[in-house]
């Protein structure tokens, strides 16, 4: 009499554990979706291929061409499928050097409000947004060198090359990194009130379709593409990357380089109190 | 149109940046503001000045940007023959040192053991009274980060006015035996060469010193140069693996102390394998060694017996590679390595050094000896060849060297015990003969040891005035040096600083300052260079300049007719006169900026300069200038020429025609160099079965000294954001110790709990701990040693013995979910 009471149970039993099992492998899926990026990009950057063959493959109305199994690697399906394992490939060519690239004001100025929310003012060194080597530099120009993007992180070029202790400037926001035990000692003992300098939004142009003036300080910003190149933030990105001589069209302005410094005393805006 | 454009495109952008701000907005620094990008917008209207950095010894000169009366920008200065435009992380951010949200702004006296608001004529009066009361048990504990005109100020009222020498600052923790160990090779402080040695040699050694991250712009300057295709070999001779060894292409790992020893295995090599410099020697060196009897004379322990060149060697003999070995641990071929390395003459060598050197039991004899092998290989006197002394504050050397606010010195290199120098300052200063007291003052240990002692057992310092420094969180063996004041009623603390520190919690009288660019002001770097800055913001509150508090107290005991503040004439001390020759009341502060006051007191300072050739120019030429180094001489034309090499007949205008090189101060008056031999000596407390730790501290890339300013800068506290102990793993693990585990450390002076960091920025060996000291939480110097160097005074931070344990899991975790529950 008691026969139907285990089955409805293991009717039950199976049902919770088909749910389950449903859930949790969907879920795995979904969590390998959700490549959470510590950089938000504006416009997320799409992988170019470097490899010309797939290209060819998926030109001819994606018929499988059979190759050997050393090289399917990026025939792979699923989710993760374009992924490479090689690092040397991460590495991509620069985008064709036409390639336009149109960016809206908005855009822009949320390219330098992205910006400004890793400096304590325009023209600090922007702090790091992961987790780093404490012990030595050699690890940041592995991508920083010349620079990287995979899917929607971008690792900006290095726009100093000449300095090499990377660490020396740029320090991680997110502390060491050092699973203490003690989390009343990662509070900050006191606020702090400074207000930075904003980003500079354009630089003045003598008519209207003038090149624009370069509105910030050149240095230590001696490569153009680090922002405004391919890799840059989206909203920074150069129209016309095809022209390589930035400098040509584009003046610095001498009173933002403080290069030029006499010894009038009107290079000291204080000394009228003294 | 145009106009009309360029405003329509701002506003697209503005309303952009406001509306995307409420997304990024939780990103955002806290000291960034999204709405502040959208209040201002642009660069227009930021008005820039030069300013040396207010951290380091270094010296970068840095373009203050400010706007509205704030500062709102740094630049490293690419005019700056210093850093060439480059800075590091905390000189980036110095700006924010001036906005932490506590910064103090009202004078607080103690009443019924709480802090309240005073007047600053309540302040003044309360000091005056004291010194009145007592001038003799008055003492002023000051600062290598004085101002040059600070530390004057405070150096004359005490020794010109008080009679009284109780005056030390706080480079006798850092700088002491660096001081001791010129003067007793050279005759005279402070270093010969200059940055540019760093721009020249093949080999750089790192005695004991983390360049990396404590000299960050020095250290890429080195380098770059690699960047440039120039070869320039790295040799880091540490007690543990550093930043600065991944650059290097030697590390000699010794044990704590044994530095001594490599020292003198390196001569040895040079005189066994004849490859000293045998001209060198002959034409410009003598050879001296510890005092028979140190008591004969004050000078005696510092300025040692001669020696002959055969005792020399004799005493060298021991000091065989593998004997050195088996003192230091280093490997008897890289002892020959070093040996070799100096016994070349085709290649430039410099050393550096800090606290590793100074910080030491027997720091005066560990800088002697690394003069010593320098000046008896010949690398010497060259551009790249030098021994070179590294300063960890701004105005180590300007204010605490060079102005002499030390208990023993007078200004420009003179001592209170020499009766010449004594007439020389007192007409300097138009003083009656006999006015300033021969008897040196307390150094540093000594002045906190009386002061934290009861007046009835011999505790002679009543009143203690600390300005711009945090002894409560620097001084060693704190319990003893600085809390045991705690109680004693009669005695009493007056500290001027900026923000709350570990020293004003135990304050009866705390005073507001005002900080680096709201004051104009002076420092002295690491290679002899001064520097001067302007006023460019105005201090928070009630904040006041030093230099005005000390003015202010000298003019109250001045008005209560203490004969001493009165010169030769019956008049005040600090007259301070316009540019029409009248004169301003500086000591009221509604006019103190009337004048550059600045400017005043340098222009006094600067006639003490010359009697050891370390002139100074006018103020107004360090005003063109981004800092001059000394000695600065007017050319025939009248323009000011700076030294870099210093000695050298080819750029010292002091040193005579075809001399060479010329010591011409030398200790033993014939213009030669003194080469010491100093023997290794045992540490004053080292690891055994009960403590078995060697305990190092020091400090990191992202705090500066106590941290008051770099741990209220978010960006730098957010990288660092807390002390640690480091540990080597198989020491953890053979405890059951896991990497970020709060743990116990142990002396015989008191415990400290903190994290471990295993394998972290820097790696110690076996047997060994570190811990940094920037932590106001975690004081190291709760436990530190506090012995003193018998010559310098300085104490050794670098060596003692420690213990660890676990802490009780359950206590540990008790206090880590209170803290969440918060």
């Amino acid at each position: 009499m008691s026969a139907p009471e285990p089955n409805s149970y293991q009717k039950g039993a199976w049902l919770f554990g088909a749910i389950l099992f449903t859930a949790s492998v969907s879920g795995y899926f979904m969590g390998l979706r959700q490549t959470g990026s510590q950089i938000s990009m504006t416009r997320p950057v799409s992988l170019v291929t470097p490899d010309s063959e797939r290209q060819a493959i998926l030109e001819t109305n994606f018929v499988p061409v059979a190759v050997p199994y050393a090289r399917q690697d990026w025939l792979r399906n699923g989710v993760n499928g374009q992924w490479q394992s090689r690092v040397a490939t991460l590495v991509q060519p620069t985008p064709h050097p036409v390639t336009q690239t149109n960016v809206t004001e908005e855009q822009r100025g949320q390219a330098l409000l992205e910006r400004s929310t890793r400096r304590a003012f325009d023209g600090a060194p922007p702090r790091v947004p992961h987790p780093i080597a404490q012990d030595s530099s050699a690890a940041c120009l592995a991508c920083h060198g010349l620079g990287l993007a995979v899917k929607d992180k971008i690792a900006s070029k290095i726009s100093h090359a000449q300095y090499s202790s990377c660490t020396q400037c740029h320090v991680p926001s997110g502390g060491t990194e050092l699973p203490t035990s003690e989390p009343s000692l990662l509070a900050p003992i006191v606020a702090n009130a400074f207000v930075g300098a904003t980003p500079p939004l354009q630089g003045s142009r003598a008519w209207p379709l003038a090149p624009p003036t370069i509105p910030h300080p050149t240095l230590m910003r001696s490569d153009c593409l680090s922002c405004h190149g391919p890799r840059g933030l989206f909203g920074l990105r150069t129209p016309h990357p095809d022209r390589q001589s930035c400098l040509q069209c584009h003046a610095s302005d001498a009173g933002l380089e403080q290069q030029i410094f006499s010894s009038a005393a009107s290079e000291h805006p204080a000394s009228a109190r003294r | 149109m145009n106009a009309m454009n360029i405003d329509r495109r701002s506003f697209v952008i503005l309303s952009a940046l406001a509306a995307a701000s409420a997304v990024a907005g939780r990103r955002a620094d806290a000291a960034t503001p999204a709405q502040s990008i959208a209040a201002t917008g642009g660069p227009d209207g930021i008005a820039w000045d030069k300013a040396p950095c207010r951290f380091c010894g270094t010296g970068c000169h840095v373009r203050v940007g400010v706007k509205d009366g704030k500062v709102v920008a740094i630049q490293g200065d690419p005019l700056a023959d210093v850093n060439k435009g480059l800075l590091c992380v905390k000189g980036y951010h110095v700006g924010l040192a001036l906005y932490g949200k506590d910064r103090l702004t009202r004078p607080l006296l103690r009443k019924n053991g709480r802090l309240e608001p005073i007047s600053w004529d309540e302040a003044i009066e309360v000091i005056a009274q004291r010194v009145m009361a007592a001038p003799e048990k008055f003492a002023i504990y000051g600062s290598g980060q004085w101002t040059i005109p600070e530390g004057y100020v405070a150096n004359k009222l005490m020794k010109g006015g008080l009679s009284n020498n109780h005056i030390d600052p706080n480079a006798r923790l850092c700088m002491a035996s660096a001081v001791t160990g010129f003067l007793s090779t050279f005759g005279v402080d402070e270093p010969a060469g200059c940055y540019e040695d760093l721009d020249k040699c093949d080999v750089l050694i790192l005695w004991g010193n983390n360049m990396a991250e404590m000299h960050p712009v020095l250290f890429s300057r080195v380098i770059d140069r690699r960047s440039q295709g120039e070869k320039v070999t790295l040799i880091d001779i540490g007690t543990r693996r550093t930043r600065t060894t991944e650059y290097s292409d030697h590390y000699l790992e010794f044990k704590p102390q044994s530095d001594l020893a490599i020292m003198n295995g390196i001569a040895h090599l040079l005189i066994k394998n004849g490859t000293y410099d045998a001209r060198f020697v002959e034409r410009f060196c003598n050879f001296r060694q510890a005092p028979k009897d140190p008591g004969s004379t004050p000078t005696a322990p510092l300025n040692g017996d001669a020696m002959t060149f055969e005792a020399y060697k004799v005493a060298l003999a021991p000091y065989t590679p593998e004997h050195v070995e088996k003192i230091s641990g280093v490997p008897a071929a890289k002892i020959r390595l070093l040996g070799e390395l100096f016994g070349r003459r085709d290649l430039r060598i410099t050393s550096v050094w800090c606290m590793g050197f100074n910080q030491h039991s027997r720091g005066t004899n560990a800088n002697r000896l690394c003069h010593g092998i320098h000046l008896l290989s010949g690398h010497f006197g060259k551009p790249g060849d030098a021994p070179t002394s590294l300063t960890g504050q701004p105005s180590a050397c300007g204010t605490a060297r060079e102005v002499g606010t030390l208990c023993h010195f007078l200004p420009g290199g003179r001592v209170v015990a020499n009766p010449e120098h004594r007439r020389e300052s007192e007409k300097f200063w138009n003083l009656p003969e006999g006015r300033i007291n021969p008897k040196m003052g307390h150094h540093t240990v000594l002045m906190f040891e009386k002061f934290c002692t009861p007046t009835a057992k011999g505790g002679d310092i009543g009143t203690l005035w600390v300005q711009v420094t945090n002894p409560g969180q620097s001084l060693p063996n704190l319990h003893k040096l600085f809390k045991a004041k705690k109680g004693l009623e009669d005695k009493f603390l007056i500290v001027s600083d900026v923000y709350h520190t570990a020293s004003t919690e135990l304050a009866d009288l705390v005073l507001p300052s005002a900080m680096w660019v709201e004051k104009n002001g002076m420092f002295g770097n690491s290679e002899r260079r001064t520097q001067q800055w302007f006023k460019m913001v105005n201090p928070p509150g009630d904040a006041r300049d030093d230099c005005w508090q000390t003015i202010a107290v000298a003019r109250k005991l001045f008005e209560r007719g203490h004969p001493g503040l009165k010169d030769k004439d019956g008049k005040f001390l600090f007259t301070i006169k316009n540019d029409a020759g009248q004169e301003v009341p500086a000591w009221d502060w509604k006019h103190y900026y009337d004048v550059n006051v600045d400017k005043a007191l340098f222009e006094e300072y600067r006639a003490f300069s010359r009697d050891k050739h370390k002139d100074l120019a006018p103020y107004d030429e360090y005003v063109k200038s981004r800092g001059l180094r000394w000695p600065v001489v007017q050319q025939a034309n009248g323009s000011w020429r700076e030294t870099k090499f210093r000695f050298s007949e080819f750029d010292d205008p002091y040193v005579r025609k075809g001399a060479e090189i010329q010591f011409y101060h030398s200790v033993t008056k014939d213009d030669k160099a003194q080469i010491w031999f100093a023997p290794y000596e045992k540490a004053a407390e080292e690891p055994d079965a009960e403590y078995p730790f060697w305990l190092c501290t020091g400090r990191v890339l992202e705090h500066w000294h106590t941290g008051t300013m770099t741990m209220r800068i978010p960006q730098l506290h957010g990288a660092m954001p807390h002390a640690y102990v480091e540990m080597h793993a198989e020491d953890a693990g053979e405890r059951g110790i896991a990497n970020g585990e709060t743990i116990a450390v142990k002396t015989r002076r008191g415990e400290l709990k903190l994290p471990v960091w295993i394998n972290g920025r820097a790696r110690v060996p076996r047997g060994s701990l570190f811990i940094p000291f920037f932590d106001p939480r975690l004081l190291v110097n709760d436990i530190t040693l506090g012995d003193i160097d018998p010559i310098s005074k300085e104490p050794d931070y670098k060596k003692c013995a420690a213990t660890v344990f676990k802490v009780r899991t359950a206590e540990a975790f008790r206090a880590s979910s209170v803290e969440k529950s918060l």
